[in-house]
């Protein structure tokens, strides 16, 4: 090999939005770079400036089709300190509910429909009977359980916002209405197979990395640090608490008020995506990239906040001290301790006694210029900054979403598989599958709007320096 | 409209479609509409889109009528289609998800379905909006009064 040859593959299916890799050879056909393309552009940031702030968890929660209820909590939260106000505590119980139905909702859709394909079937099972489909025709019960644990969470979202997704919930100073009672027994009465179904999920992943330990210490293991919310004990917090960062080995780095996100996290651009890349200010870019979501918040932890989730932590922990460290495959199984976690927060705020309060909402006039607003989001810390006018209009907003955290991890991931893979020029059979399942594992949601099946045509394009294709490789 | 002469005793009426698109909005416009007249044992479902979850609200029915707007030109403006199980073939998206695929997936999962019917209402302007045209509404309102009249005599 003489010159160096590029190799894309567009687009990547089963993540939510539209994306594609370009891997970059040398002039030896070993892997020199890979980029993970954020082909989208949203432009949400800008044309949100002018509208009045308590429009925003209206507005932003149409970002997403998958996590609406995190961008207007996320939203909400932000709208609270502009009115500089503490919501009462039925409507943060309300409002961390709803999240947890989120939750639920969320990590059900990726676990069961979009990571299941590979873990059930094979990586190199027929693509296009690698889907949720094939799932169903080979797994009928497993992918049953999946499908009724979304419809949980969903359930959860629709007692409190009317509807499953984009619900009308939270607003600035607290929420739209308070729980019935009747929805809080309906709820409760859904528990016992909900834990069933992720403690499924839970065993399932867990003998899966086991029997497939030797490709799980290579699949994307790279160091890296973690970042997420933890509360006072140390535990993850997905709707409130200090944003924690922890290097490679789990020693804190920072950990700071996530109002306070700018002295610690700055945003680099590079001209091929339009995606940001957020890093770690003290470490610089790229050094500073860490990761978030259930790998982050899991690798952050202490502990967990619930007796089940802390028990399947401690399983986790062991597992990884074999090897796993840093193994991008690790996401499903923080995923299914989180959905745990979920549940059993979920059902402790139902039992609450003051759960169906009625005092839900604080009224009160802008009182400050600014407010942030962060939260954990299914796949990741979301944060929320706004600036208004002296009439509360909003001058400028910033929005930093999971995927833009893991932006840079995303792309080493991308990069750790294709070296396993690309050797002397030669593309092992199997790079697309894996390629596309270490992106899949941060269960990135670009522009929310696609849920993909698996059945997208992929492509290999290999091109020289001077930007000739050289060879096309393309899935049937 | 023929179809067995069975008397069920659950149904399930689902209006779907995109409300911010106009006349898009005429399956949640029927379904709306049938939710305020129809009584007991009948679940009505608003949907932006058809998805993998709706398969638990359809299991346990009886008789399923789902009410989508179409572009195609129809004769009366309306039309009812039984609907029979289909397979996935080629389709690889969620937003393609339509009743035959779902009772596809419902069969695969529980091995039976209901008998099912799909009201195609046509309109004429899918543009952003909120609003149905005057002809899609009228359609509209025939069509609900359809299917109101279908599920009393099915249900006697």
């Amino acid at each position: 090999m003489a010159e160096s040859i590029k190799i894309t593959i567009n687009p990547v299916s089963r993540v939510e939005g539209h994306g594609k890799v370009v891997i970059h050879l040398d002039a030896d056909g070993e892997v020199e770079r890979a980029q993970f393309h954020v082909t989208q552009f949203r432009g949400y940031e800008r044309f949100c400036e002018g509208r009045p702030f308590e429009e925003m968890p209206v507005i932003t929660q149409r970002i997403c089709g998958i996590c609406p209820v995190s961008h207007q909590l996320a939203s909400a939260k932000a709208c609270d300190a502009i009115l500089g106000v503490e919501i009462p505590e039925t409507a943060k119980r309300l409002r961390e509910l709803e999240h947890m139905g989120q939750f639920t909702q969320s990590h059900a859709l990726h676990f069961f429909y979009l990571a299941s394909p590979d873990l059930l079937l094979g990586w190199d099972a027929d693509p296009a009977k690698r889907n949720v489909i094939g799932v169903i025709g080979a797994f009928p019960d497993l992918a049953k359980k999946g499908i009724r644990l979304r419809k949980f969470g969903q359930n959860i979202i629709k007692a409190l916002g009317g509807k499953k997704v984009h619900p009308a919930f939270a607003v600035p100073g607290g929420v739209m209405n308070p729980l019935a009672q009747e929805d809080r027994d309906s709820l409760l009465a859904g528990f016992e197979e909900a834990y069933e179904t992720a403690q499924t999920g839970l065993d399932f992943i867990k003998g899966w990395l086991e029997k497939n330990l030797e490709e799980a210490r290579r699949f994307a293991t790279y160091p890296s640090n973690y970042a997420g919310l933890v509360d006072g004990k140390g535990c993850p917090n997905m709707y409130e608490g200090t944003f924690r960062v922890v290097g490679p080995d789990r020693s804190v780095l920072a950990e700071f008020d996530p109002s306070r996100y700018l002295d610690f996290i700055a945003e680099h651009v590079e001209p091929w995506s339009y995606l940001k890349f957020p890093f770690f200010k003290t470490q610089g870019y790229p050094e500073g990239a860490y990761r978030v979501g259930p790998l982050g918040r899991v690798n952050t932890a202490d502990a967990m906040s619930t007796p089940r989730a802390d028990q399947a932590l401690r399983a986790y922990r062991s597992l990884a001290q074999d090897g796993l460290e840093g193994s991008t495959l690790m996401y499903h199984y923080a995923r299914m301790i989180e959905l745990l976690n979920c549940l059993e927060r979920a059902e402790a705020l139902l039992k609450n006694p003051g759960i169906c309060g009625k005092d839900i909402r604080i009224t009160a006039d802008p009182s400050r210029e600014e407010g942030v607003g962060v939260i954990e989001a299914p796949r990741g810390t979301l944060i929320h900054h706004y600036k208004v006018d002296a009439y509360g209009a909003i001058r400028k907003a910033n929005l930093i979403v999971a995927t833009g955290h893991n932006n840079i991890a995303m792309n080493r991931s991308v990069e750790a598989v294709a070296k396993e893979y690309i050797h002397h020029g030669e593309v092992r059979e199997g790079l697309l599958n894996r390629v596309e399942g270490a992106i899949r594992c941060y269960d990135p949601c670009l522009s929310c709007s696609t849920h993909a099946l698996g059945q997208m045509p992929l492509v290999i394009r290999l091109y020289d320096h001077d930007g000739v294709l050289l060879r096309e490789l393309q899935r049937a | 409209m023929g179809g067995a002469r069975i008397k069920p005793v659950q149904t399930c009426i689902i209006g779907y479609g995109n409300r911010y698109r106009r006349d898009d909005g005429i399956g949640p416009f029927v379904a709306e509409r049938l939710r305020e007249t129809v009584s007991g044992g009948i679940r009505v479902l608003v949907l932006h889109q058809l998805d993998p979850v709706v398969v638990e609200e359809v299991r346990d029915r009886d008789l399923a009528v789902f009410v989508d707007a179409t572009e195609e030109k129809l004769g009366g403006g309306t039309q009812w289609k039984r609907v029979q199980p289909e397979g996935w073939g080629s389709a690889y998206t969620t937003h393609l998800f339509k009743p035959s695929r779902l009772l596809g997936l419902l069969y695969s999962l529980y091995g039976k379905v209901p008998e099912t019917w799909l009201v195609s209402v046509q309109g004429e302007d899918f543009g952003h909006g909120t609003e149905l045209t005057e002809e899609a509404q009228g359609r509209a309102v025939r069509a609900t009064r359809e299917i109101a009249d279908f599920i009393s005599a099915k249900t006697g």
